[in-house]
């Protein structure tokens, strides 16, 4: 009971932080001026961008950039050593830190839906075919999940490198690795393909893939409790 | 009981020992100056006290609990402010401060009127909804004093905790660990800058090259001081010529202008008789105040010349 009220003070504070920093108007108004720039001359066109700048440049990059701002600025702002003699465990203080980008990402991603549907019906004028509807709601749900998964890596390579521009460089990278990659059937076995891989083929199925997915994840996860907890004490 | 205790603490980055043995002990209730040079090894040895980096051997217990076993819940009554503070740029001293507060587990109730008050004690008020980034180093140093006894901790660990303070500051700094510790807290503190802390000090700890040289409580330290007697004269000749007169009496002395500084605790019939039958009659004789300052100096100079020999 005590630690999930520890992990909810964590989570509550980390929410903060990240509100406070203009995470979530930023990445909405990047994406709403991406729509307006690239939204085409019908909901499949206004449907499919907005798909790819949620999956693609949110979902990796910016995702990137906020799992790895959240850990990196211990460092670079050198608040670090105030966390590690508290009463709150180092592993509580991750989980908290972990939760809070998860809660902002999902945050993130449902104001761009909003948006996306919202700036399609002012620009359109009709409401979304059925179509399209399903088609976000087939993607983004598993997509989103694609992309917690993968951020989870971020917070290891920042608490390692003490840095914040070198995770957000490589979360670019693998953007434009998914863009190239993103319409190939190799596609589907590289974990940072995946997401749009999915979005170019709704509804495939790849265990190995999947498998690769969470395995990122988890090794994002213990490489963090490895950096804060063992490495760090040397 | 010993707030602090370490046995044959020792930590080697390679082959570097940046601590050499250490054997603390630190009084229950007392303010304890942990005094050496930069580069002494002070902040390793309080990033060890805290476990935030494990010792090479040795033992640390703080409050008669081993570091390396205590629950999680024990960090609640350690205080500590290492190397420069510095807190979330983006935020305001006041959000700093409350979120903080809050990894502290401090109850809603009690958590605001707290940190008024001690920003009130701090002279922070003012600033309390200024983003940190705009803060002075002195503003942001008391946010960290803030941070490290927000909880009311039973020992405070404080590292160059007068950094960047003006004058006020530091006398408001003062008076407030003088509070605590008449409550009880043990004060642990580091510094380089000895002036400031001559006035609070009970007890007292040196610290050079990762070797504790000494640790004594204040007061018989300060009964053991050698103050060296001050004569003057008329001119810089009849100096030189004192100065001549004891050397052929086997007692040093420096010599600067017209004034003589004699290693000697009291005017002994020694040097009077000395210098009256050589007919150099100084106009006036002190006592030089010899600053704690001086006195670590002259002990890593004796500590030096030994190594040497």
């Amino acid at each position: 009971m005590r630690i999930i009220k520890q992990t909810a003070i964590v989570i509550s504070i980390e929410m903060h932080k990240i509100f406070r920093a203009g995470f979530i108007p930023i990445s909405a108004a990047a994406f709403l001026f991406l729509l307006l720039v690239k939204h085409g001359q019908n909901w499949a066109d206004f449907t499919n961008s907005g798909l790819m700048f949620i999956v693609a440049l949110i979902g990796l990059v910016g995702f990137g950039a906020l799992s790895s701002w959240v850990f990196a600025q211990e460092f670079t702002a050198q608040t670090f050593k105030d966390l590690l003699a508290l009463p709150i465990s180092r592993k509580t203080i991750i989980a908290g830190k972990m939760l809070a980008i998860e809660l902002s990402e999902l945050a993130i991603t449902v104001l761009e839906v909003l948006l996306l549907l919202g700036t399609g019906w002012l620009w359109l004028r009709t409401p979304i075919p059925a179509g399209q509807w399903q088609l976000i709601t087939l993607v983004v749900p598993r997509t989103f999940v694609y992309n917690v998964l993968l951020s989870l890596v971020w917070p290891f390579i920042a608490s390692l490198t003490r840095s914040v521009l070198i995770p957000t460089a490589l979360s670019f990278a693998t953007m434009i690795v998914a863009v190239m990659f993103a319409g190939q059937t190799v596609g589907q076995y590289i974990p940072w393909v995946i997401p749009s891989y999915n979005l170019a083929n709704p509804g495939f199925s790849s265990s190995i893939g999947y498998l690769l997915i969470v395995l990122i994840g988890l090794i994002g996860i213990y490489g963090t409790i490895y950096v804060w907890t063992v490495k760090d004490q040397q | 009981m010993n707030a602090i205790e370490t046995k044959d603490l020792t930590k080697q980055y390679g082959g570097l020992t940046a601590l050499n043995q250490v054997n603390l002990q630190v009084p229950a209730g007392s303010i304890y100056g942990f005094i050496g040079l930069n580069g002494a090894g002070k902040t390793t040895t309080m990033r060890i006290l805290l476990n935030m980096i494990k010792a090479t051997s040795g033992s640390v217990r703080l409050l008669g609990e081993d570091v390396q076993h205590v629950k999680t819940d024990f960090w609640n009554k350690i205080g500590y402010l290492i190397e420069t503070p510095q807190s979330y740029s983006q935020l305001t001293t006041y959000e700093n401060l409350d979120l903080y507060a809050r990894l502290r587990e401090i109850p809603s109730g009690v958590r605001a009127d707290r940190i008024e008050q001690y920003m009130a004690e701090l002279g922070l008020t003012a600033y309390r909804n200024q983003r940190v980034r705009e803060l002075s180093l002195g503003n942001r140093q008391k946010i960290g004093l803030i941070k490290a006894l927000i909880h009311e901790p039973e020992l405070l660990l404080l590292d160059e905790p007068t950094n960047g303070l003006d004058p006020q500051g530091l006398n408001q700094v003062r008076l407030l660990l003088q509070k605590l510790a008449k409550k009880g807290t043990t004060v642990f503190l580091s510094s380089h800058i000895l002036a400031e802390m001559e006035q609070m000090l009970t007890h007292v700890g040196f610290l050079n090259h990762g070797r504790l040289i000494r640790q004594t409580d204040y007061q018989g330290f300060l009964g053991q001081r050698q103050q060296p007697l001050i004569a003057t004269f008329v001119n810089a000749d009849e100096t030189l010529r004192a100065q001549r007169v004891l050397s052929a009496s086997a007692i040093r002395s420096t010599c600067a202008d017209t004034t003589l500084t004699i290693q000697a605790p009291t005017k002994s019939p020694k040097i009077i008789q000395a210098l009256v039958t050589q007919n150099v009659v100084p106009i006036s004789w002190q006592k030089k105040q010899v600053s704690l300052e001086d006195q670590f100096l002259a002990m890593l100079d004796s500590e030096d010349s030994n190594a040497h020999n």
